[in-house]
């Protein structure tokens, strides 16, 4: 299509004339086709003008002409791209043009005696001398002419140079030529005359000394030899005159004529010449003295003529000669004054038309202008919005390779039409810089102008120059208001191309992580020009942004009035800002008084502070507060401020950057402490690595912050992508340099710490091993990575302290590999007395372990029931061995302090019906009972109100057909006596839960309250064995426990670790029962170095084993037998509701697997193996109802 | 001859230097799944409760050994390269689809069983006529054993289409419904509660879930009943048949030691009064 070709002509011609502009290029190259032009004569210029307009309307038509139908849209838009391109290119050369014309028309305006018109007396003769004939054999006359022609070309051709010179020294400030020449040349007296002239009109553009000598140079030729030798000419003419008379009358009459003719030439030739000169010339005198001669020879010649014809009286005829001169001088004076005026009207009517014709122009090229924008406009969100989609479409594109779009390709075009933005004029600013000259340019020609209609108007005075006085101001205030137009839509454009150029960027940025590393190879090689486009266009970006918000903020006042709404946001931003900056400084003032009340906070979690605590806590807690709330309110004064004015939030934003240092660095000084300081702190450390953490601390911070500004003021704000990413990238550099100065400090520091540490590790020994200097950074990545793993375990020794969980779990098998525990050396048991004294049922108040929850609910029951009249009616619910019976007797020794009859019972055997249990209920309280339970009823309400303790009330029923009638008759006589007595009924745990889940067949919800006993965790379960081993006077080592641990430890901290271990294995083993525990315990212990000291092993006892091979019928009796604590034989059958033999034989294999024994044909599960039990039924899914 | 051809197109993309390593393959996969599956049988005794996600964890593994080891031994045993499918072609390719085709429907029914869920290994399932254990999802087949120790194999896509019903649907517990039928006219509160007992205290019971007893009068035959049904949990589905045979074990002896008459007898006891009417003086 020759777009290309176009395109590359207009760059060169573009690149010449900027070049011209700069200053490096001559005029020739850069405007060849001006060479020849006439760019002295105003009239030239306004065509080349037009043409210049002529040219710039057809490229906007051609601009909105549609493509070639080329099918493909990828095409489409390429095409679109490189005829754009190509026009925007031509623009481009146009405009240097135009620029260059506008000046030299403004120039010449301002210069109206440079023009050619001006010249034209000066050209005249040249002209004349040029197109004289030769009309002389002579060769001596041939060769004077030839000088002449040569000498009179000569001038021309200086005066033409002079005329540019001067002109391209106005308008693009190049150099003038040397006067030297020139002052040589009026030293000859053929070429002085045009010198003489030619220096006149350089003189007003010389200063200093060039202007010195020129005006000497000038002075000393007007009054030179030419002026003497013309004075003398004069003198001799008249001389002539004078002495025409007494000449002899010898000439003949044709003689005559021919002379009076030549010398009438003569003198309209002076006196042209004289005409031609301009008023101050320094020719004028000396022409003048030429011209008074030529007269003179003119009336001497006409005497000559008049005595040749006849005798004429000599007065008369003088005197007809000065009448018809003067008459002819005051008809010329007159005709010249009348043509001056005329030639005035004239030029005042064309100009004014010139400027209505100007106007007409710039409409239609604002027109124009406002199309192209529009169209423009359209395009960047079209291609926008193409891009955005293809985006998306890679971004929810199938992972499968070849499926979705070229993500590369994509990124080549996005690319590539980012690099056309930044390049364009449009983006440099360009445009709005050469809409911008034309405004100042026009400003400047408007004063001229303006000056030159004030002038008109004095000279004329008529009221048709009135009338086009007053159209020509009118068009140029319109001229100037659609120039400044023209500005208002260039900076429009400028901004759509930036904003799209700000979004193209960001597509490009997301888009880089989805791209082939080819891509990104092709990225860092065009690193240097994409640095070099962001850098070109970060000037003119900075600008713009910087003329915008003038150009905003300029226009609030304005808006103030007309938009109410902007208004309102205004008192409301004022307003906010004001409320945040009295908070900010009101809690500024408040921060010691907070910090104080959060030490305070802090006393109530740890109650061991001491009140010189709070006050050494006082001061870092008030910095950390204050740097917080500094933080906090500026970040909400960002919000406010940032919708109010861009520049402040920048300022506070900054600002905030450092209360985010301070504030982090604030709560550093709070958590960490520098010994010897002492006070409450997450951290003491040595003063050497105090120092060297806050360093650290501040070290990344700083780096952080700074991190993070740059980011906002190169991407965020500037968009400069490119050059974020490289300081991103630099920023990585100095992040793993720093880290490696500072590893190399640390690494003593870490190796100190860890020579502390158990050096029976062979971890530890390496770690802590020298390492040449060059390697301690790498060491002391090893060592931090030490630490943190130490500390992560040890926060998880503390998580795992304190939780139940399966994470509790897994760590007590980890635990029980560590320990041994599996491990079963040989047994050496303690001594039986301090065994049986370790395990026995003494209840003394230094041997109990408090369960507050169990206290609370019997004394909240027990106060209710006597001082309210509410129901008395409380299940205390355990497992054998947890204590039930130690929580009644603490509390009846407290309802023996209320002066209460108290009565204490307990269930022996399994009797289930009803007669039997209500006979026993009426037996123990010593109420009457005749086979009704209403009955029993009224005589236990005649008794006096009392404390009645039921134990081992699961006894009242079997798990058999029929057999909940005495459990359901015992709990209806204790329910409708309540309010009148006080009930406490002790459960087997397991029966109360099968008793809670057949609702419809025994009702346990009448029970007022239940306390139910706990298993005992980790902790607690240590409580009571130290406890009870104390009573039992032994001393426990825990030595024994500790281990070789991989990573090494403080001894004092392993064994505290060892300890909490080995007894949350002990509550695991034991399933929180404490007697269960304690027997355990007892298994654990053998004697000591010493008497009276026992030393705690890790034994088999703390397995957590199950029985294995059991057959399904054992399973079965386990499970009544867990459920009902004790049966005979009998019951059991009718439980299980198996024969009797497969029970007979089923209980003797237990017995002989030690999980049953026998007591007073009773069967019941030994305390040691409960947990087994339990465990080993659980897993069978046959005990689901807790247990 | 095309089809001789195909074979021999076929035949020059086998790869018989893999064919060793794809019987090691085979060999260690199988061995190594019964290992597994033992394992997992025996933990599943040991822990109970764990019973029926450890045999939905082995269908998984299965399931997915099978699917690895087709790949492997494929990828070993054929040049599966473009070219290589490009030339199997024509009638051999046909016909291998053709022969494949209820395969890989049931392979994709089998794997929609593993994902969907409808019942797992160690269900109780109620399928064209027959009821019993799952016992193992296979890549074709599913396997069940029914009460009376038949095995039952169902081709996967077979439940795809067809209703099928879980007992347990993946749990250890399942509810089991027992009738019982006792005459119009006897005391059903007293027989309900016995009932209700008899139920509550049977060693297999679950009680973690509610045993319910509705009583209903209806027509049994000619005769007019009234039916107690217990709805209440079995603590393992193995225990199914068991806890219903304890249950009523229980009641009928406690229905027969309280007198509470079953529909027969009441009938009988009422033919024995009418027959003995005319006599009464009355």
């Amino acid at each position: 299509m020759g777009w290309d070709a176009r395109r590359e002509g207009a760059d060169r011609r573009s690149a010449a004339r900027e070049a011209l502009f700069s200053g490096s290029n001559s005029f020739v190259d850069a405007f060849p086709e001006l060479v020849g032009a006439r760019l002295s004569d105003p009239a030239v210029v306004r065509a080349r003008l037009g043409a210049l307009q002529d040219r710039a309307t057809a490229r906007e038509a051609e601009r909105q002409e549609p493509l070639p139908p080329l099918g493909d849209p990828d095409r489409l838009a390429e095409a679109g791209a490189i005829r754009e391109a190509m026009l925007a290119a031509e623009d481009r050369a146009d405009g240097y043009e135009r620029r260059l014309l506008t000046g030299v028309s403004a120039y010449l305006q301002r210069n109206p005696g440079l023009t050619d018109a001006a010249l034209e007396g000066l050209r005249a003769p040249l002209l004349e001398v040029l197109g004289t004939k030769p009309d002389s054999t002579d060769p001596a006359q041939q060769a004077a002419l030839d000088a002449k022609i040569a000498a009179a070309d000569a001038d021309l051709a200086a005066l033409a140079q002079l005329q540019r010179a001067v002109m391209l020294h106005a308008v693009l400030g190049r150099p003038l030529p040397p006067i030297d020449a020139e002052l040589n040349r009026l030293e000859d007296p053929v070429t002085a005359p045009m010198a003489a002239e030619r220096l006149r009109l350089l003189r007003p553009w010389l200063q200093g000394e060039a202007a010195d000598r020129l005006d000497s140079a000038l002075a000393a030729y007007s009054s030179g030899p030419a002026l003497q030798r013309a004075r003398e000419a004069r003198e001799a003419a008249a001389a002539e005159l004078a002495a025409v008379s007494q000449e002899p009358a010898d000439r003949s009459v044709d003689q005559c004529t021919a002379e009076l003719h030549r010398e009438q030439m003569a003198l309209e030739r002076v006196e042209a010449r004289l005409a031609g000169l301009p008023e101050g010339s320094p020719s004028r005198d000396r022409v003048a003295l030429d011209r008074d001669a030529q007269v003179d020879r003119v009336a001497a010649a006409r005497i000559r003529l008049q005595r040749a014809q006849g005798v004429r009286d000599e007065g008369i005829d003088q005197a007809t000669a000065a009448a018809d001169r003067a008459r002819k001088q005051a008809d010329e004076a007159a005709a010249s004054a009348a043509d001056d005026e005329q030639r005035a009207q004239a030029r005042f009517l064309s100009q004014g038309a010139d400027a209505r014709d100007r106007v007409a122009e710039a409409e239609s090229r604002i027109e124009q202008r406002r199309v192209g924008m529009r169209a423009r406009e359209e395009q960047l969100a079209q291609a926008e919005s193409q891009y955005r989609d293809l985006l998306s479409e890679i971004e929810n594109a199938s992972p499968i390779p070849g499926t979705g779009p070229d993500a590369d390709g994509a990124y080549q075009q996005i690319r590539s039409y980012r690099a056309g933005l930044i390049d364009g004029d449009v983006a440099r600013g360009v445009g709005v810089y050469q809409a911008q000259e034309r405004v100042a340019e026009l400003r400047a020609n408007h004063e001229q102008e303006q000056a030159t209609i004030a002038e008109g108007l004095r000279v004329a005075g008529n009221p048709t120059l009135e009338r086009a006085a007053r159209d020509w101001r009118a068009a140029l205030d319109k001229e100037m208001q659609l120039a400044e137009e023209e500005v208002a839509l260039a900076k429009r454009e400028r901004q759509a191309v930036l904003t799209s150029l700000q979004a193209i960027s960001e597509l490009r940025r997301v888009l880089r992580g989805y791209v082939s590393w080819s891509e990104r190879e092709a990225d860092r090689r065009e690193l240097g020009s994409d640095v070099g486009r962001e850098l070109a266009l970060l000037g003119p970006t900075i600008l713009a942004r910087i003329a915008n918000r003038f150009d905003e903020l300029g226009a609030v006042p304005g808006r103030l009035f007309r938009d109410a709404t902007l208004l309102l946001d205004l008192m409301w931003g004022l307003f906010w800002t004001i409320v945040l900056l009295g908070g900010w400084s009101w809690a500024r003032g408040k921060s010691p008084e907070i910090a104080f009340r959060l030490a305070l906070q802090l006393k109530r979690l740890r109650p061991e502070m001491r009140p010189i605590d709070i006050q050494r806590l006082k001061a870092p807690a008030t910095d950390a507060v204050r740097a917080s709330i500094d933080l906090a309110l500026g970040y909400l004064m960002v919000g406010r401020i940032s919708q109010l004015s861009p520049e402040i939030a920048f300022l506070v934003e900054t600002w905030l950057l450092l209360a985010i240092y301070r504030a982090l660095l604030g709560l550093f000084d709070l958590g960490v402490v520098r010994a010897p300081e002492f006070r409450p702190s997450l951290l003491a450390l040595a003063p050497e690595s105090y120092d060297l953490l806050r360093l650290t601390t501040r070290v990344f911070l700083v780096w952080g912050i700074a991190r993070g500004f740059a980011y906002y003021v190169f991407w965020s704000m500037l968009q400069l992508d490119t050059i974020t990413g490289l300081l991103m990238t630099l920023f990585s550099f100095i992040f793993v340099g720093l880290s490696i100065y500072l590893l190399y400090h640390w690494d003593p520091i870490l190796r100190v710490r860890i020579r502390a540490r158990n050096q029976e590790s062979k971890l530890v020994a390496f770690l802590s091993r020298e390492v040449p200097s060059p390697l301690r950074p790498l060491s002391a990545v090893g060592l931090l990575a030490f630490f943190v793993l130490t500390l992560g375990v040890d926060f998880l020794y503390v998580l795992v302290a304190r939780d139940r969980t399966g994470l509790a779990r897994v760590f007590n098998v980890m635990a029980r590999y560590q320990m041994g525990a599996d491990a079963d050396p040989s047994v050496v048991p303690i001594p039986d007395e301090a065994m049986e004294k370790l395990c026995s049922r003494d209840s003394k108040p230094n041997l109990y372990v408090p369960r507050p929850d169990v206290d609370e609910a019997l004394t909240e029951a027990f106060s209710g029931w006597k001082k309210e009249g509410r129901r008395g009616m409380v299940a205390l619910v355990g497992d054998r061995g947890e204590g039930k019976r130690t929580e009644i007797g603490r509390f009846l020794n407290r309802c023996a302090k209320e002066e209460l009859p108290t009565e204490r019972f307990r269930m022996t055997t399994l009797v289930s019906d009803e007669k039997g249990v209500l006979g026993w209920v009426a037996e123990v309280t010593g109420a009457e009972y005749s086979g009704d339970a209403e009955g029993l009823v009224e005589s236990l309400r005649e008794l006096p109100p009392g404390v009645f303790v039921l134990e081992q009330a699961h006894r009242c029923f079997s798990r058999s057909v029929g057999g909940f009638g005495g459990i359901s008759a015992f709990l209806y006589v204790l329910n409708a006596t309540s309010d009148h007595h006080f009930w406490l009924v002790s459960f087997h745990q397991p029966a109360w839960h099968y008793l809670c889940a057949i609702p419809s067949i025994v009702d346990v919800g009448v029970f007022r309250s239940v306390a139910l006993l706990n298993p005992f965790d980790g902790p607690r379960t240590r409580e009571i064995t130290e406890r009870r081993s104390r009573y039992a006077g032994l001393e426990l080592d825990y030595r024994g426990l500790m281990r070789a641990n991989l990573l090494g430890a403080d001894p004092e901290v392993e064994l505290e670790r060892s300890i909490n271990a080995f007894y949350r294995l002990l509550a695991e083993a034991s399933e929180g029962n404490p007697r269960v525990a304690l027997h355990l315990f007892a298994a654990c212990l053998e004697p000591g170095e010493r008497a009276g000291v026992a030393r705690v092993l890790t034994r088999a006892a703390l397995r957590t084993e199950v029985a294995s091979d059991l057959s399904v019928d054992a399973l079965f009796t386990l499970t009544a037998l867990r459920q009902q604590d004790l049966m005979a034989l009998d019951d059991l059958v009718e439980v299980t509701n198996l024969p009797v033999h497969t029970v007979r034989n089923t209980v003797r294999d237990l017995q002989s697997r030690g999980l049953v024994e026998n007591a007073n044909s009773q069967v019941y599960i030994p305390i040691q193996k409960l947990p087994m039990v339990s465990r080993t039924l659980r897993r069978r899914h046959l005990l689901h109802l807790g247990a | 001859m095309e089809g001789v051809d195909d074979i021999q197109n076929f035949i020059q993309f086998i790869n018989f230097d893999g064919v060793p390593f794809a019987l090691l393959i085979l060999v260690v996969g199988f061995v190594g799944l019964r290992v597994m599956g033992s394992l997992v049988d025996d933990m599943g005794e040991r822990f109970t409760n764990w019973r029926l996600q450890l045999m939905k964890g082995k269908a998984v593994l299965r399931f997915s050994a099978y699917i690895v080891m087709a790949v492997l031994v494929l990828t070993t045993v054929l040049r599966l390269e473009n070219e290589a499918l490009m030339a199997i072609s024509g009638t051999l390719a046909v016909a291998i689809g053709f022969a494949m085709k209820d395969l890989a429907a049931s392979l994709m029914a089998g794997l929609i069983l593993i994902i969907d869920e409808p019942f797992q290994v160690g269900d109780r399932i109620a399928f064209d006529g027959y009821y019993g254990e799952v016992t193992e999802i296979g890549l074709r087949s599913v396997r069940l054993a029914t009460l009376d120790d038949n095995a039952v194999t169902v081709p996967n896509n077979k439940f795809l289409t067809d209703s099928v019903a879980s007992a347990n649907a993946g749990a250890l517990d399942a509810m089991v419904v027992v009738p019982f039928y006792i005459g119009a006219a006897e005391d059903f509160q007293r027989a309900r509660r016995i009932v209700a007992e008899a139920t509550a205290t049977s060693r297999y019971v679950y009680l973690k879930k509610p045993v319910v007893t509705l009583v209903t009068d209806e027509f049994l035959g000619e005769r007019f009943v009234t039916v107690i049904k217990v709805k209440a949990y079995v603590f393992d589905i193995r225990y199914e048949k068991a806890f219903v045979t304890d249950v009523t074990e229980r009641v009928k002896l406690s229905f027969r030691r309280l007198g509470i008459r079953t529909p027969d007898q009441q009938y009988r006891d009422l033919d024995l009064n009418a027959r003995e009417a005319p006599t009464d003086p009355v």
